[in-house]
């Protein structure tokens, strides 16, 4: 079964846009959610980079993308409640732990948890939208000019997904014919081979880059696709979702505080800037 | 008076001399003063076991040993008159083609005709010569059905000729194949090895073909160098190889000779088409 995140050729703006204006549209909203803590303002991004990946057809890597985020945002919440042991509100003591010594969770250990969850979904699913609308064959050709290991890794990265996900799938078929008998295989060990295996297929897949005269000097011919008329649009959105959170950062949207007692700031700059990036999100829209 | 250069294709497709090499933190060389010249249009076997050096050996014709893997080399490699070591695989990569076992690891493209048409693009062919190209490669592997299909979803034989037909695309004088019917079927196997003995006399490109499943290819093959610890311990005819290995190293000999031995049948069959004439000739047919 393919991997979610792979790449679909479809029609759409998105995919008829050439890498930059994609990377320059996608790296947006990541930039913003990297600004902010607030958490209307990336809830807010997170919703633009929903619409955006459904409006682009990208259903199933969205869903993924969610599902894992989630798995990642209630990871980090349940660590950062344990370790940090700020703030005023105390929900319940878990006594002395080894290592960590008195355990209190508080309430803005668990808010400041969730914001750094929110954000690390929002990232995934803006990544997950970008692997599976954004053709890789065309980013490791834009890149080829400008730098020749970017490409390489861009493109590794393209192929490892997929190549992991149907490793993934034979790691776990091998530890389930390993009969009832035998010791199950756990998550951990089964990731660390993978881990591993995908390192070596990154090698090969390498090689098979450099074998291909990728490392050559000689210029590439020019690509039919070269630019699309979608292009413009998503550098200029892109370049709107930049400016507003700039300037919304000036203007103070961006009021958020955890410790030592949670303050939220829902001013007027904060909801304008939440509503015109959620816009955002309707760029591809054909 | 001067020496004149030989030309590109009047030049031996491979000539490895006095080469020795060792990976890097490598206890022990993995090839030791290996010699060895392939000449244009041959189709030669690489037989060893597991680690004997034939995968490096290749490795250090494209170029890829000592470039991408580093270590230390001595000795000298030549393709079609090309300096492999000084040259690497990116130079290399018109004169010398290269399919590894795993199919799946040499495919970078999201499409089977951007897969195929990317040595060409890298190379700065313009479109119209690229399209003609591809063109023909995908007839001769019999794969224009898969040209518009994704990688994801193909098959691994179908994998192995689309990985073949990148190899191929830029008519390389010498295409390397490093165990390349490991990971498929029987039957894709031996259409794999009898596509490339066509190819092989066709196109006139050579072929250095390394295989453990010898059975399956010595048919197909012109010549046959063993390995053996990191250097050649065979270079002959298919038939010379099985009466070899019947006396230096039984682990190579192919299933039919060790029945055709014990039988005290001779001469050892390389192929099926070769069994059936020496046992119709002895009437046990």
């Amino acid at each position: 079964m393919r991997s979610p995140f792979a790449y679909t050729p479809r029609p759409g703006p998105l995919q008829a846009a050439s890498p930059s204006a994609a990377v320059a549209y996608l790296g947006s909203l990541v930039v913003v959610a990297f600004l902010y803590s607030n958490v209307l303002v990336l809830a807010a991004v997170g919703a633009a980079a929903i619409v955006a990946g459904l409006l682009a057809g990208a259903r199933r890597a969205v869903r993924a993308a969610l599902w894992m985020g989630l798995t990642l945002a209630l990871l980090i919440v349940a660590i950062n409640a344990v370790v940090v042991d700020r703030g005023e509100t105390v929900l319940a003591r878990l006594g002395e732990w080894p290592l960590l010594g008195p355990v209190n969770v508080t309430a803005e250990a668990v808010a400041a948890g969730a914001v750094l969850g929110l954000r690390a979904a929002v990232v995934l699913v803006v990544f997950a939208v970008y692997s599976a609308c954004v053709d890789p064959d065309r980013v490791l050709r834009a890149l080829r000019p400008i730098a020749g290991r970017s490409a390489l890794t861009a493109t590794l990265v393209s192929r490892l997904v997929p190549l992991a996900a149907a490793d993934g799938a034979r790691l776990r078929d091998a530890a389930r014919l390993r009969g009832p008998a035998a010791a199950p295989v756990g998550r951990a060990p089964l990731a660390r081979r993978l881990l591993a295996g995908s390192l070596d297929r990154a090698v090969d897949v390498a090689a098979t880059l450099e074998l291909r005269g990728y490392a050559l000097d000689a210029p590439s011919a020019p690509r039919a696709r070269a630019r699309s008329r979608y292009d413009r649009r998503f550098h200029v959105v892109g370049a709107g979702v930049l400016a507003a959170g700039i300037a919304g950062k000036l203007s103070g949207a961006d009021a958020f505080d955890f410790y030592p007692a949670i303050e939220i700031g829902y001013g007027p700059s904060t909801f304008a800037l939440a509503f015109v990036l959620f816009l955002a999100g309707f760029a591809p829209h054909d | 008076m001067t020496e004149l250069a030989t030309p590109a294709h009047l030049a031996p497709a491979l000539s490895v001399e006095g080469l020795t090499y060792s990976y890097p933190h490598a206890e022990r060389a993995a090839l030791r003063d290996v010699s060895l010249q392939l000449d244009p249009g041959e189709l030669v076997l690489l037989a060893g076991r597991s680690g004997c050096g034939k995968s490096t050996l290749l490795r250090a014709a494209c170029g890829l040993v000592p470039h991408f893997h580093g270590g230390e080399i001595s000795g000298r490699v030549e393709v079609a008159a090309i300096d492999a070591l000084e040259a690497g695989p990116g130079k290399l990569a018109s004169a010398v083609g290269y399919v590894a076992q795993d199919p799946e690891t040499q495919v970078v493209s999201t499409t089977v005709k951007a897969e195929i048409e990317l040595p060409l693009e890298m190379r700065g062919d313009q479109p119209a010569s690229r399209a003609r190209a591809v063109e023909e490669v995908a007839l001769a592997l019999a794969i224009p059905h898969l040209l518009e299909r994704t990688v994801d979803t193909l098959s691994g034989g179908e994998l192995q000729r689309v990985a073949l037909a990148a190899a191929l695309v830029t008519r390389p004088q010498l295409v390397l194949l490093d165990e390349p019917t490991s990971q498929l079927d029987p039957v894709a196997g031996d259409e794999l090895i009898w596509l490339l003995r066509r190819l092989n006399e066709e196109w006139g490109v050579t072929i250095l073909l390394a295989e453990h499943r010898l059975e399956r290819c010595l048919a197909a093959a012109d010549r046959v160098i063993a390995m053996d610890s990191g250097g050649v311990s065979f270079d002959g005819s298919p038939r010379g190889f099985l009466a070899w290995a019947q006396s230096s190293d039984p682990a190579l000999e192919t299933p039919a000779a060790r029945l055709f031995s014990l039988a005290g049948i001779e001469p050892l069959p390389v192929g099926v088409r070769d069994a059936r004439q020496t046992l119709g000739e002895r009437g046990l047919r």
